[in-house]
């Protein structure tokens, strides 16, 4: 047998190896985490820190400047737009997610094309679309009119309405794919034990398909909705100036007025509701899957 | 003899122990393989052997204690530098290269030559008997065929030392007893140092030199497959290890008792230990045997017929059962009596085995 | 044929046929936006219109014979580029390491590493804005890559990530035993393996960085003012139909990537 000596020493270098092993492994992701502390963390805690200056000093007026009418009118159409947008992609995102998961492989695969597309397609040529679409010359108002549906055109850009619908249709996608891989997942034998205990197609899907949907159907929503809270492009191109979200009014005041307290401050409040709403999100399931991940 | 097995070298396992925070997987292990031998590590599942395996092959440092191969410390050494053969449980084949590439692989990473590479790729395939598969995808392969892809992978680079983790627990029971026998005509063939990790024991017993018996990260016994099923160190091993019924005796008057009686038998006395009954050891009893057997009277419970023997299940006196195991001969079958009549059946004096709980 | 079982619950086709119409109006909604502005692009008019007036390429010949377009389009993809060969590599990386790495924080740190895409673009574009006027990195397209790479980045750590759970790690370990040191298993035996996550991961990045609008919107201006930038500022103020040109050939090179991304990942 060995020198006691021998085991000692070399338990002390086992452990030394183990753990430098352990970390440059780890070490592998310290660009890219360098990277996004320089970039991300630095900038965003710096916003938390002006929002809390005024003048050289620490000052919660910024905040307090946030309770007036306007701000109030300004969270509650963000809110108002995001919810929205949110039931509505549900309602139309679902029965297309259903039907891809029901079809066989090569028939969701063709359906899915619609879906990515537009996907891949740049935001700005969407919203430009509608900006097209919708004008008062545009096709829809046009072939409403010959269709003798309407009499005059719709004011259907540069509102509120115009932004619902872009908004809308940039956030089908969102909606759409996990809505989809939930519901790929449910097991097919639950249907079929459900029909076999003589339960109706219309019986079977509500009290057993929906029930088992419900995590796609949150991990959809809950993207979509936080997507539309600071959701920039497309409210302002199809707004028209009468529509003012939260983001819009950060941008008007970091990049137009340069007042950095106030765009920081309205900056922290939609911050903490994000990270709040993804806190309760990640109770229930892991946020990285949420990106596929 | 080939010259690999002049490369093959002895191995020595000095004092290995491994925590992961306060369990214990291994626990003072100390082990010496013989150049060239077959030496398998067997166990239930969680007992430490593949902990093992997988501490000898590198991927899982030691806390503490040595490996030693040919007198070289390895014990720090990074596992592609080891030299080692190793053939995993799922085969671990690259998918993405043919079968030739896949056996090609550690002789590119050596720099050999294009013509040296694939001269020995073939002779590789041919040992396992699958020359004709060098162009084929992975994919193709069944399941035997990999097992033997990847054998060849694993020797083909001529190792010290081969190491093989469960390799056959994914094939079907005929495949896996084929591939017994060809791994231990390979074994012979090659002569390498081989370290095997089953939970099956009659694999073990029918593959190895020697066995070594692993419970919850300690060694119960290292020794040949015979010495191991006749002469079990302790309870658990007895109990692993083939079929068994523990019977617990008394240690009095400077031997062992059971149900009273002094049982003729050469181990010396302790406490804590059990009488280990092969149904294949006992006899019907035959007037002249009290000399040299130990009786046990009971009436006969059941007689469970399988082919090609029977066992026979006798309640003994105080509630416990013994079993009787002989082949179906005519002979045999008429001294069977009918059920629930007293029976008496006999276990030689040679084929007392009184085995401590644990330890050794 | 209306009549046919479709589903486990043997609901009818013709039971179904509302599902079938619902889902086919939201498909159209979904592509007939992408697809209109196309011909569109074709008219010959300052008015869009569809169906377009009289055919003419004037519009592409605007797009390619204006400087600052051009200028624009150029600084779009060269951003894009540097930041799909920085992101890509930074990407793989990571998610390598956390995924190979046993230690317990090395979930922290993938959340750390996706929260770009958690954190709402806007405060982003205000914090880097801030952060690149303290450095007069504001205009530059290094500026320009460093903003982008950090949204790009979390695409291909994702999709490696994915790729490398549905892998068999265990290739690695059967590789070391046969003699390759940590990195040639991984680039031997790993990477070719995961080459289909980490193509997507790379499209990904790039189309993120070419679409992007926000922060360019912040940090880009000058000689280095993006596409994006450009575009929208053109929609903002007056609708140029040069734009319809070059939405049509933003889409066409979507439809392309979409394309190769679905052809490399098909092998699968």
């Amino acid at each position: 047998m060995s020198a006691t000596g021998y085991s000692t020493d070399n338990a002390a270098g086992l452990r030394a190896d183990e753990v430098r092993e352990r970390y440059s492994l780890l070490g592998l992701s310290a660009p890219a985490l360098f990277l996004v502390g320089l970039v991300v963390f630095i900038p965003v805690g710096w916003l938390f820190w002006l929002s809390v200056i005024d003048g050289g000093e620490l000052s919660l007026i910024h905040y307090r400047r946030m309770a007036d009418a306007t701000h109030f009118r300004i969270f509650y159409v963000t809110f108002e737009i995001s919810i929205l947008v949110t039931v509505l992609a549900l309602l139309l995102g679902y029965p297309l997610a259903y039907l891809m998961s029901q079809l066989p492989p090569r028939w969701a695969g063709l359906c899915m094309i619609f879906v990515l597309i537009p996907f891949w397609t740049s935001l700005l040529v969407r919203t430009y679309a509608w900006l097209v679409l919708l004008q008062r010359r545009g096709l829809i108002n046009e072939t409403l009119q010959d269709w003798g549906l309407i009499d005059a055109p719709l004011r259907l850009v540069h509102n509120y309405t115009g932004t619902v619908i872009g908004m809308l249709h940039i956030m089908l996608p969102f909606m759409i794919l996990p809505l989809y891989a939930g519901l790929r997942s449910v097991d097919a034998n639950f249907m079929r034990a459900a029909s076999n205990l003589g339960a109706s197609p219309v019986r079977a899907f509500w009290t057993v398909f929906f029930p088992l949907s419900l995590p796609g159907v949150i991990a959809g929503s809950l993207l979509v909705f936080i997507l539309s809270l600071g959701f920039y492009v497309t409210p302002a191109l199809l707004g028209g100036g009468r529509v003012m979200m939260v983001s819009m009014k950060i941008q008007q005041n970091a990049g137009l007025y340069f007042d950095w307290g106030a765009a920081s401050a309205l900056g922290v409040v939609l911050l903490v509701i994000t990270f709040v709403i993804f806190w309760v999100l990640g109770r229930f399931m892991r946020i990285e899957r949420l990106f596929g991940g | 003899m080939s010259e690999v097995s002049a490369r093959s070298q002895p191995i020595r396992i000095e004092n290995v122990s491994k925590s992961y925070g306060t369990f214990l997987a291994l626990e003072n292990v100390n082990i010496d393989i013989g150049s060239g031998e077959f030496l398998t590590l067997l166990g239930p599942s969680g007992s430490g052997k593949t902990t093992l395996l997988m501490v000898l092959a590198g991927f899982t440092r030691a806390s503490s204690g040595r490996v030693l191969v040919g007198g070289d410390d390895m014990t720090r050494v990074p596992p592609h530098k080891r030299d080692f053969g190793m053939v995993f449980q799922n085969y671990a084949l690259f998918p993405h290269m043919t079968v030739f590439g896949n056996v090609a692989y550690p002789l590119r990473l050596r720099g050999l030559s294009k013509p040296e590479i694939t001269t020995r790729v073939e002779r590789a395939l041919n040992l396992v008997q699958l020359g004709n598969l060098a162009k084929r995808g992975i994919e193709e392969l069944s399941g035997g065929q990999k097992q033997r892809i990847a054998l060849a992978r694993a020797i083909v680079f001529e190792p010290r030392v081969l190491l093989m983790d469960e390799p056959l627990s994914a094939l079907d029971k005929n495949l896996r007893e084929q591939m017994q026998i060809e791994i231990r005509a390979l074994h012979e063939n090659l002569g390498i140092t081989t370290v095997y990790v089953t939970h099956d024991q009659r694999e073990a017993l029918t593959m190895s030199d020697r066995v070594v018996v692993i419970d919850a990260g300690r060694i119960s016994q290292i020794d040949t497959p015979r010495a191991i099923y006749e002469r079990p160190a302790n309870a658990f091993v007895a109990d692993f290890i083939g079929e068994s019924s523990l019977l617990p005796v008394q240690a009095m008057n400077g031997g062992f008792t059971f149900a009273g009686e002094l049982l003729k038998t050469d181990h010396a006395p302790q406490n804590g230990c059990f009488l280990v009954v092969r149904p294949e050891k006992m006899e019907f009893y035959e007037p002249g045997m009290e000399a040299e057997h130990n009786l046990f009277r009971g009436t006969l419970k059941n007689v469970v017929y399988q082919g090609e023997t029977l066992l026979a299940q006798i309640a003994l006196a105080d509630g416990r059962t013994v079993s009787l195991r002989r082949s179906t001969r005519r002979e045999t079958m008429a001294r069977i009596p009918a059920q629930g009549a007293e029976m008496t059946v006999a276990l030689h004096r040679d084929d007392t085995v009184i085995v401590p709980e644990r330890g050794a | 044929m209306l009549m046919r079982p479709a589903s486990e619950t043997q609901i009818t086709h013709l039971g179904r046929l509302w599902l079938y119409v619902l889902a086919g109006l939201v498909m159209l909604f979904l592509i007939l936006p992408v697809f209109v502005v196309i011909p569109m692009s074709f008219s010959d008019s300052r008015f869009l219109r569809f169906p377009p007036e009289g055919f003419s390429l004037r519009w592409y010949y605007s797009y390619l014979q204006s400087p600052e377009w051009m200028r624009a389009t150029y600084v779009s993809f060269k951003v894009a580029t540097l930041t799909t060969l920085l992101a890509t590599p930074l990407g793989i990386a990571a998610a390598y390491g956390l995924h190979v790495s046993k230690v317990r924080f090395a979930r922290v740190l993938t959340i750390a590493l996706i929260s770009p895409l958690i954190i709402p673009i806007i405060i982003l574009g205000v914090g880097v804005f801030y952060l690149y006027v303290k450095l007069d990195m504001v205009n530059t397209i290094t500026g320009l890559v460093l903003a982008h790479t950090i949204l790009a980045m979390p695409f291909v750590v994702v999709t490696v990530s994915s790729g490398l759970q549905q892998y068999d790690l265990n290739q690695e370990r059967a590789a070391r035993s046969l003699g390759a040191s940590r990195l040639t298993a991984f680039r031997t035996v790993t990477l070719p393996q995961i080459k289909g996550s980490i193509v997507a991961g790379s499209l990904f990045a790039f189309i993120t960085s070419l679409d992007e609008v926000v922060i360019a919107l912040f940090i880009s201006g000058g000689q280095n003012t993006t596409l994006t930038r450009r575009m929208f500022t053109g929609l903002r103020d007056e609708i140029d139909p040069t734009i319809a040109a070059i939405s049509s050939l933003l889409i066409m090179l979507s439809v392309m990537l979409l394309l190769i991304l679905v052809m490399t990942n098909r092998r699968k």
